[in-house]
C-alpha cells in the first residue's frame, strides 16, 4: 500500500494546488460564488484521496495506520487541509488555504523522502481500545494548533510589515482564541486518554517518560496562552509570539523527542 | 510532596509602582495598556511572583547540593491522606479568612498562574533534555557532578520541583477558590479544569509513596507469593500465583536484505529491503530489493536436521522458510533455507554473494499470554488470563503481563508478572474526570470565541 503513496500524495496535492489558486482568481473572470464553489470542491479532494489511502492501509495493514512517525503525519496531512477548509468556510480568508495547504505539501513530502516499509507489526502494548482514540485525538489537536501558529505567524508578518490593521488583527486573534480552544480541549482529551491507556498497559498513569514530559511542556505552554489571553485582552502581538512558539515546542514533542539525550528510555520512540 | 508550602514571608517587600512591568514573559508592555483598570501599582503581580520563585528555586538547589534528594515524608499512608483531608478543608478555610487582602488575591491571580506555569514548564523542560535516572551512586567528574548535585538527573524528587509544584498547588487552590465564592453556573467550566487539575496533582503527589510496583517471576507449574520492588527487597504477598502456561505468539517472519560487516550480519535500511511473509507464505512471489523471492516451504516450528528442516513440535524449534531468490543480476537462481533459530539452533541465511544475504530477523511478539491460578487468603482460587493491556484484579492488586525469559523466546518456561497497589487510583481518575469536562466545555466554548 505504501508503494501507492506517491500517486497519492500527487492526487491529493493537485487539486488541493488548483483550488488554492482558483480561490484568487480575479473577480473579473468568474463570480465569487461560482469560484468559492470550486476552489472548495476541488481542495476538498486532498482530505478525500487521503481519507481513501488512510483506510486501505488499515485494511491492508490489518491494524491502525497509526503506529509509525510516517503514519501519524499522513493523518496529520489529512486533518490540516480539513481545518483549512472550516475555517476558509467560516472567515473566507483565502491565506489559510495557502498556509494548511502549504504544512500539507511539507509533511507529503517528508514521508516521501523517507519512505517506509510494510509493517503489520504492533506490539502488544499498543493492543489496545484506546490506542486509535489517543492518535486521533491528539493529531486533530496538533492540526488545531499547528492552525493557530500559522495565525499567529500571519499576524507576526503582516506587523513587521505594517500590515496589521486593528480589524485584522481582531480577526486574527478571534480565528486563534477559537482554534486554541479547540485545540487544547483536544490536547487535554489526548493526554488523558493517554495517561488511562498506560495505566492499563504499563502499570502507571504518569511516569514522567520522556514524551509525557514534552507533552506536559506544551499542555503548559497553551495553558499561559489561554491565561495570557484573558489577562491582556489588547497584546496580541505578545499573544502570537506565544502561539509560534508553543507550536516549536509542539514540533519537539511530537518529533524532536526522539532525538534528545532523555529519549533512551522512552516507550514512545517509535523504534523497534 | 508538601502542598502546603507556607505562604513565606520571603515574598520580596520592594513593591515600587511599575516595578512588575518589564519581568518576566511580558516584557515592557505593560507600560502601554492597563487591561483591568484600577490601580496596579498597589497589587502584587508578576514581579513578585517571579522573585518568589525564583527564590524557591535557588533555595530548592542549594538543598539539593547540600542534603540531595527531597525526602518523601508526606507520601505515605496515614500521613499523606491527613494531609489530603488537611488541603481539602484547610485551604478554603485560609481562603475564606484571606481573601479580601492583597497576598491571597495575588497567589489566586492570573499574573501568578502564568509565572507558576512558565517556573514548572521551565524545570520540565530541563527534566525533558537530561536523561533521569535513578542515582547510581558514583561520583562523576566535572559538570556531571554538578548537574547531578544540582538534581536535575531526578528532578522529580528535587527540592525545587517539589517547592515549584508545591506553590504550584498553592496557585491552583487559590484561584479555584476564589471562583467557588459564590458559586455561579457560568464558572463549571473554569472550576472543572482547575479544581480537576488540582485534585489530580494532590492525589498523584500525596499518593505517590503508597503506589506499590512489585515484581513477581514464576516458572510454569510452580507457585510464587514472593515478590520484589525495584531495589531487590523482598516482599510476601496476601496471595499467591501458580503459573499454568506462558505463551507468546510472534507476528510472520520477515526477509531482509543483511549485510556482513566485521563478522556480523546487520539488516540494511531503506525500502524494499524488507519484505514480510503472511502466514501461510507457501507459493509466494515477493519482491525483495532487486530480486524476486519465491517462498517454497514454510515451517513455523522447525529443525535443522542434516540437509535441512523438517517440522518438529518440540521446544526450542525455529520457523523456516525455503526460499529461491533470482533476478537482481543473478547469474542462476539460488535456493536455501533461511531462518532467524532459537537458543537450541543457529539461524540460516541465504547467500547472495560475500557481502550480502538474505536473513530472517527475530520475530516481532504478537502476544504475551499467562494463563495463572490465582490463590488469595480467604478468597476463592481464580483462573486468569493476564495479557498485556489486559491486567486482572485480584485481591486489591492489579496483575500485569510485565515480561518472560527472553533468552528462550517462544519457549520461555517463565513469565513476569507485575503486581501493583494504587490505593489512590480513584481519586486520580475523579480529577481526570472533571478535567475531561473541561476539555468539552472549552471545545464548546470555541463556538463563542
Amino acid at each position: 500500500m505504501w508503494t501507492y503513496f506517491q500517486l497519492t500524495a500527487l492526487l491529493a496535492a493537485i487539486p488541493m494546488i488548483g483550488g488554492t489558486l482558483i480561490s484568487y482568481a480575479p473577480a473579473s473572470t468568474i463570480s465569487i460564488k461560482n469560484r468559492d464553489r470550486l476552489s472548495l470542491s476541488l481542495f476538498a479532494l486532498g482530505p478525500i484521496v487521503l481519507g481513501i489511502f488512510i483506510a486501505m492501509l488499515w485494511v491492508t495493514l490489518d491494524r491502525p495506520p497509526m503506529r509509525t512517525l510516517g503514519e501519524t503525519r499522513v493523518l496529520y496531512s489529512f486533518f490540516l487541509p480539513l481545518v483549512g477548509f472550516s475555517l476558509y468556510i467560516q472567515w473566507r480568508q483565502r491565506w489559510m488555504l495557502v498556509y494548511t495547504l502549504g504544512m500539507t505539501i511539507i509533511f507529503l513530502s517528508i514521508n516521501l523522502l523517507h519512505p517506509e516499509n510494510f509493517s503489520k507489526s504492533l506490539m502488544p502494548a499498543l493492543v489496545s481500545p484506546w490506542f486509535v482514540p489517543h492518535v486521533v485525538v491528539y493529531i486533530f489537536s496538533y492540526a488545531m494548533l499547528a492552525a493557530s501558529a500559522l495565525v499567529g505567524l500571519k499576524g507576526l508578518v503582516d506587523n513587521y510589515r505594517g500590515k496589521l490593521t486593528k480589524k485584522l488583527e481582531l480577526n486574527l486573534i478571534k480565528q486563534a482564541d477559537q482554534l486554541v480552544f479547540i485545540g487544547f480541549g483536544f490536547l487535554t482529551a489526548g493526554l488523558l486518554f493517554g495517561a488511562i491507556w498506560a495505566k492499563e498497559a504499563w502499570g502507571h498513569y504518569w511516569t514522567w517518560d520522556p514524551k509525557e514530559t514534552w507533552a506536559f511542556i506544551t499542555w503548559a505552554i497553551y495553558l499561559i496562552y489561554i491565561h495570557y489571553r484573558v489577562q491582556h485582552k489588547n497584546h496580541r502581538t505578545q499573544a502570537f509570539n506565544i502561539l509560534v512558539v508553543g507550536f516549536i515546542f509542539l514540533m519537539i514533542c511530537w518529533v524532536g523527542v526522539n532525538y534528545l539525550p532523555s529519549a533512551s528510555t522512552s516507550v514512545h520512540t517509535y523504534t523497534n | 510532596m508538601d502542598i502546603k508550602t507556607p505562604l513565606s514571608s520571603s515574598i520580596p517587600s520592594s513593591n515600587e509602582a511599575g516595578s512588575q512591568a518589564s519581568i518576566g514573559l511580558q516584557g515592557n508592555l505593560h507600560a502601554e495598556h492597563h487591561d483591568k483598570h484600577h490601580d496596579r501599582s498597589k497589587d502584587f503581580g508578576y514581579a513578585e511572583s517571579f522573585y518568589f520563585q525564583l527564590g524557591l528555586v535557588v533555595i530548592g538547589f542549594s538543598l539539593s547540593w547540600l542534603t540531595g534528594s527531597f525526602p518523601s515524608l508526606f507520601t505515605h499512608w496515614p500521613v499523606n491522606g491527613f494531609l489530603f483531608i488537611g488541603c481539602l478543608v484547610g485551604f478554603p478555610l485560609l481562603y475564606l479568612a484571606s481573601q479580601d487582602t492583597k497576598l491571597t488575591k495575588w497567589i489566586g491571580g492570573i499574573p501568578n498562574a502564568i509565572i507558576s506555569i512558565a517556573f514548572f514548564a521551565v524545570l520540565t523542560i530541563i527534566m525533558g533534555i537530561l536523561p533521569q535516572h535513578a542515582s547510581d551512586g558514583h561520583t562523576h567528574e566535572g559538570i556531571e557532578n554538578i548537574i547531578e548535585r544540582l538534581g536535575f538527573y531526578q528532578m522529580t524528587s528535587s527540592w525545587a520541583f517539589a517547592f515549584i509544584l508545591g506553590w504550584f498547588g498553592v496557585t491552583l487552590a487559590f484561584s479555584t477558590l476564589k471562583r467557588c465564592f459564590p458559586l455561579d453556573k457560568k464558572n463549571s467550566g473554569y472550576l472543572l479544569g482547575h479544581a480537576g487539575l488540582w485534585i489530580t496533582l494532590l492525589a498523584a503527589t500525596l499518593g505517590s509513596g503508597d503506589l506499590q510496583r512489585l515484581q513477581i517471576s514464576v516458572d510454569e507449574g510452580n507457585t510464587e507469593w514472593r515478590a520484589t520492588d525495584n531495589d531487590g527487597h523482598v516482599y510476601e504477598l496476601a496471595m499467591a500465583v501458580n503459573l499454568i502456561d506462558f505463551s507468546m505468539t510472534v507476528f510472520p517472519p520477515k526477509l531482509v536484505i543483511a549485510e556482513m560487516r566485521d563478522g556480523d550480519l546487520y539488516s540494511v535500511e531503506g525500502q524494499g529491503n524488507l519484505v514480510e511473509l503472511n502466514e501461510a507464505p507457501a507459493g509466494m512471489a515477493l519482491k525483495l530489493s532487486n530480486y524476486t523471492v519465491t517462498v517454497n516451504e514454510y515451517i513455523e516450528n522447525a529443525f535443522y536436521v542434516q540437509d535441512g528442516y523438517v517440522e518438529s513440535p518440540q521446544d526450542g524449534a525455529a520457523e523456516a522458510v525455503n526460499i529461491t531468490i533470482s533476478g537482481g543480476g543473478l547469474e542462476s537462481p539460488i535456493t536455501d533455507w533461511v531462518s532467524a533459530g532459537s537458543y537450541l539452533q543457529p539461524p540460516s541465511f541465504l547467500k547472495i554473494n560475500d557481502q550480502f544475504s538474505i536473513a530472517v530477523p527475530i520475530s516481532d511478539p504478537k502476544s504475551f499470554v499467562s494463563e495463572v491460578q490465582l490463590l488469595g487468603e480467604n478468597l476463592e482460587p481464580v483462573l486468569a488470563t493476564i495479557e498485556v493491556n489486559k491486567p486482572y484484579s485480584y485481591a486489591g492488586y492489579k496483575i500485569y503481563q510485565l515480561s518472560y525469559d527472553d533468552r528462550f523466546g517462544k519457549w520461555s518456561p517463565n513469565s513476569v508478572l507485575e503486581v501493583i497497589s494504587d490505593p489512590w487510583l480513584p481519586v486520580v481518575y475523579f480529577g481526570f474526570f472533571l478535567m475531561l469536562g473541561s476539555a468539552v466545555y472549552m471545545i464548546y466554548l470555541s463556538k463563542q470565541a
